[in-house]
């Protein structure tokens, strides 16, 4: 505790991200993220900031994984929407 | 090289966000016959979670109708809320602790989506009204 000097910054919890993932998508994610954002504010204080530096990269992946499952989820859901719409025009005009 | 990478990835967060945005003040993702997707674990196991009701909550929000808002979901509102606290202490009140900062924040959120998830699927008074 003497050598103040060798603190390292404290690693991004993405706790914002967290909040965002669990609120308009993906509860699993959302959650297994903000476990991990609260792993990196105990391990920095505990003083083990590599523990926290790795629970840090853990929070950013599972708040990466919960955009993208999102993301899949839209792109999914709009062609599927997209099929049945164009069809919808296609057999209207065939009337 | 990267700094044109980081730009380009800007411009496209930033031009979904906007269209998002739009489509929320434009579109009531109420209405059956619109192409909102559903929430996927309340199609696939009828549960409730704690997301449940946002988009609609989204929209009453951006057409300044908090009431419903919060009918639709209770916790987005206060989410609202406190993202926005961080980002004004991230961009203008520097000075100002961000309540996303302090060290038991993420468990004291982590407690209350869960407690919201679980009591909003309780099927009686008053819990009836924590469901979207």
């Amino acid at each position: 505790m003497e050598n103040n000097t060798n603190i390292p910054p404290k690693p991004d919890n993405y706790l914002v991200w967290a909040i965002l993932s669990t609120v308009f998508c993906c509860l699993a994610t959302g959650i297994a993220s903000i476990i991990y954002a609260s792993k990196v504010n105990e391990a920095y204080a505990r003083g083990e900031y590599a523990e926290a530096e790795k629970a840090s990269k853990n929070a950013k992946m599972w708040a990466l994984a919960g955009a993208g499952i999102s993301v899949l989820i839209w792109i999914i859901y709009l062609a599927i929407f997209g099929f049945a719409f164009v069809g919808g025009i296609m057999n209207a005009g065939s009337y | 090289m990267q700094a044109v990478t980081k730009k380009v990835i800007t411009v496209i967060l930033g031009v979904l966000t906007v269209s998002a945005v739009l489509l929320y003040v434009f579109f009531n993702p109420e209405e059956e016959n619109l192409f909102f997707a559903k929430c996927p674990i309340y199609s696939t196991m009828g549960i409730h979670c704690a997301g449940c009701g946002s988009q609609r909550a989204v929209h009453d929000l951006l057409n300044f109708r908090i009431e419903q808002a919060i009918g639709h979901n209770l916790l987005l509102f206060p989410a609202v809320v406190v993202i926005g606290q961080h980002l004004l202490t991230a961009y203008f009140l520097k000075n100002t602790k961000s309540w996303l900062r302090y060290t038991k924040a993420p468990i004291i959120i982590l407690v209350v989506i869960l407690l919201f998830m679980v009591l909003r699927n309780l099927k009686f008074y008053p819990f009836t009204y924590l469901a979207p």
